[in-house]
């Protein structure tokens, strides 16, 4: 009886104390609850109606037939294989270039201070602005891309008019973009690797490049999957890079819509709500399903010290 | 315990209360009642516009101007609110009508106009235009193409009032065009012509067209076509597409020739012209600024038509609408005197002399005051622009459940880009556009 007693005493204020900590925590999770629960169960909402008016949050049509109009519109369609496209393309190639200079900065070379502020100087400046400069970098007759190809014997090539390339264009600037950040973390990501490994293969004499596969990479492991994962998400969201690039359009005769341009513009040009809700929810399901395949596979190639 | 019950409380009361703004939006249903004509106790309303630099200042010149007049005597003080760029003000004032706090009259686009009617908020203006002692006497001085502009929604209603307008002319680079004894063309064979021949003389791209979906519309219409209605049938594809293909077709050939471009990685044809790289366009009148300062003399000439009977040259710009949400009918009334004064001779004259924008008003094109401002400035724009008020036409705007007028502006650009730049045959353009719009 005594014993019972006592336990229901530490019961209460285990919740005394519990409720006290959820208290401290109300102000942030009522801000929380209103300013992001809320609006993504009603942006969820919306996607299932056929018809909404949202000015006066009412809808029509309780079902899936706006999934069913956004994944046969040819708009959404090539929204997706560009998505695809860059993000099979520029993020393999974006983390190899950054993990190379990564390996370059922590070699000691000189000045490597210096050059790491360089690479990280895009990460702080406005995609617009860089959007800008890149358009004029890939100008067919005065931009220095076309000039230096030019050199080499190349004929200009139309970067941002021509439909075929300027999906390109869009790649190589991503390429560019995701450099910055990759770098830093991959330099951390370095310099949390003991030296004791590399003195051991030092006085084994193993060969540089076993000393990379074999040491190197795999510790780096954490740190690689993270920024795949990030970086894949990140692709899937590129919109700021299309936007700057081609001065608010998706590219030549729209050949560089992808799947959040196509949302924005549902929601800012067309004012169909329910149609990019709909295309936010498609976008929401395929990065889950991405990154549980990472997740499942990371468990395998992963290696946590 | 005290305490836990009180903060309790507390969070209720936060939460229901959140509950209750989000609900303060729904209007009760609009009654059709007598509209009010006089104001005894003074009001004050906000003017959202997008106006910036020098079209600022003029705005707020109007602004001051109305305060210290009409508005002293009928008690009402207009504050203008600067909202950013076009995007910006309708992002914003789409967003104030869902919360219940747009304010009493704004800047708007007739595609806006079109979704804002959704929200039940946009005052219907007739009763006022029509009335015996606040009405607007002079109504038919208004450009005709404005007032069917306005009054294209639902019913033939007029839900807004014309204010900053546009049209586009044809830009040429007047010491070439002397030097080489070349005629402006004033027809779209002539255009044909003239581009061929500085081709011959430059080897460089002649004729450039700032807005391809305007070409678009535009040539659909002089081609003897139909564009769109303001109930969103697609005319363009009735008919076999004819008047759409040939002025694709016309397009085609000219840029396969390398005689006529787009604007496509220069965004605009202003930077081209100024360097030379072209010698002639069309484009609005309201970017005449941009290449005012060229080195050589700019020429401008009406836009080259098809034929008489078929002309056609696209009028736009913004127009000012009224909101009742959560307004006092003197709010309302006064958003609307303020909406007149902007569209009166005086309060026009002012704004057409002071921006680039053009006379919506006879009386304002042929008064004195402005021709005078013409010379002065020397822009003639402000003269080529107005004398084609015959042939303007308007975009027709509206929402539909499965598209709006946007979408079939974005569907014409895109067809006239795919035929230029990815060597689509117009047929197929306009297959894919009309698909698009479904």
């Amino acid at each position: 009886m005594k014993n019972k007693t006592n336990l229901s005493n530490a019961t209460k204020t285990t919740i005394k104390q519990n409720f006290l900590g959820y208290l401290y925590l109300l102000p942030t999770l009522v801000i929380t609850l209103i300013f992001v629960v809320y609006p993504l169960i009603m942006s969820f909402r919306m996607g299932f109606y056929e018809r909404y008016n949202y000015y006066t949050d009412e809808g029509s049509g309780f079902g899936l037939a706006t999934f069913k109009f956004v994944l046969t519109d040819p708009n959404f369609q090539k929204a997706l294989m560009n998505t695809f496209l860059i993000v099979v393309i520029a993020v393999p190639v974006s983390m190899i270039i950054a993990l190379a200079i990564a390996l370059l900065l922590n070699s000691g070379i000189k000045a490597s201070k210096f050059f790491q502020a360089i690479y990280f100087l895009p990460y702080v400046t406005s995609v617009i602005a860089i959007g800008i400069v890149w358009s004029w970098l890939f100008h067919s007759d005065f931009g220095y891309i076309n000039q230096f190809l030019g050199m080499f014997g190349v004929d200009p090539i139309q970067w941002l008019n021509d439909p075929k390339m300027a999906i390109w264009a869009l790649i190589i600037f991503n390429i560019w973009s995701g450099l910055a950040f990759k770098i830093v973390i991959f330099l951390s990501g370095l310099q949390n690797i003991d030296p004791q490994y590399y003195k051991a293969a030092q006085i084994d004499g193993t060969p540089k490049w076993k000393v990379f596969t074999r040491i190197t990479l795999p510790l780096l492991s954490p740190t690689v999957f993270f920024l795949t994962i990030t970086s894949v998400i990140a692709s899937f969201k590129v919109y700021n890079e299309v936007f700057a690039l081609f001065g608010g359009k998706p590219g030549p005769a729209n050949s560089c819509m992808t799947v959040v341009y196509y949302i924005y513009d549902m929601f800012y040009g067309s004012s169909q709500v329910h149609k990019a809700a709909a295309a936010s929810i498609i976008l929401f399901i395929i990065i889950l399903i991405i990154t549980g395949i990472q997740m499942l596979l990371s468990k395998k190639l992963v290696h946590y010290k | 315990m005290k305490k836990l019950m009180l903060s309790l409380s507390l969070a209720a009361g936060l939460t229901s209360l959140v509950a209750c703004s989000s609900k303060d939006n729904k209007q009760p249903e609009k009654e059709k009642s007598e509209i009010v004509t006089t104001i005894e106790n003074p009001v004050t309303i906000e003017f959202w516009h997008a106006m910036a630099g020098t079209n600022q200042e003029a705005v707020e010149k109007l602004v001051e101007n109305f305060n210290s007049t009409i508005g002293a005597e009928k008690n009402i003080t207009v504050k203008p609110v600067y909202q950013g760029q076009y995007t910006d003000l309708k992002t914003k004032t789409t967003a104030a009508l869902k919360s219940g706090s747009v304010p009493a009259i704004a800047q708007a686009y007739p595609d806006w106009v079109a979704e804002y009617l959704q929200s039940g908020s946009v005052v219907e203006l007739d009763p006022y235009i029509n009335d015996e002692t606040v009405g607007i006497k002079d109504f038919d001085d208004i450009i005709e193409s404005y007032r069917e502009e306005n009054s294209q929604y639902e019913g033939g209603k007029f839900y807004s009032l014309p204010f900053n307008k546009s049209t586009e002319v044809l830009y040429y680079n007047k010491k070439f065009f002397d030097e080489n004894g070349l005629k402006v063309p004033t027809t779209w064979d002539e255009v044909e012509e003239v581009s061929a021949k500085i081709h011959e003389l430059t080897g460089k791209t002649a004729f450039g067209i700032d807005a391809p979906a305007n070409y678009f519309i535009t040539m659909v219409q002089q081609y003897g076509g139909e564009y769109t209605n303001s109930q969103g049938d697609i005319l363009f594809a009735e008919d076999g597409a004819k008047a759409a293909k040939e002025a694709l077709e016309l397009l085609k050939r000219n840029v396969d020739a390398g005689y006529w471009r787009l604007p496509g990685e220069d965004k605009y044809l202003s930077g081209p012209f100024m360097s030379e790289l072209l010698y002639m366009y069309t484009g609005s009148t309201a970017g005449y600024s941009h290449i005012a300062t060229a080195d050589f003399e700019v020429g401008i000439a009406p836009m080259p038509q098809i034929s008489d009977k078929t002309g056609a040259v696209i009028q736009q710009g913004t127009n000012v609408v009224v909101f009742d949400q959560n307004k006092s009918k003197e709010e309302v009334y006064a958003a609307y005197e303020f909406a007149k004064y902007l569209a009166s001779y005086e309060g026009n004259l002012l704004f057409s002399t002071e921006t680039s924008y053009l006379p919506i008003r006879e009386s304002v094109v042929s008064s004195d005051a402005y021709q005078n401002y013409v010379v002065e400035s020397n822009d003639q724009t402000k003269i080529v622009g107005p004398e084609q008020a015959k042939y303007y036409f308007y975009d027709p705007s509206f929402y539909k459940d499965a598209y709006s007028s946007y979408n079939v502006r974005m569907a014409a650009e895109k067809a006239v880009e795919s035929v230029v730049l990815n060597g689509v045959s117009p047929e197929q353009a306009i297959e894919e556009a009309v698909n698009s719009l479904k």
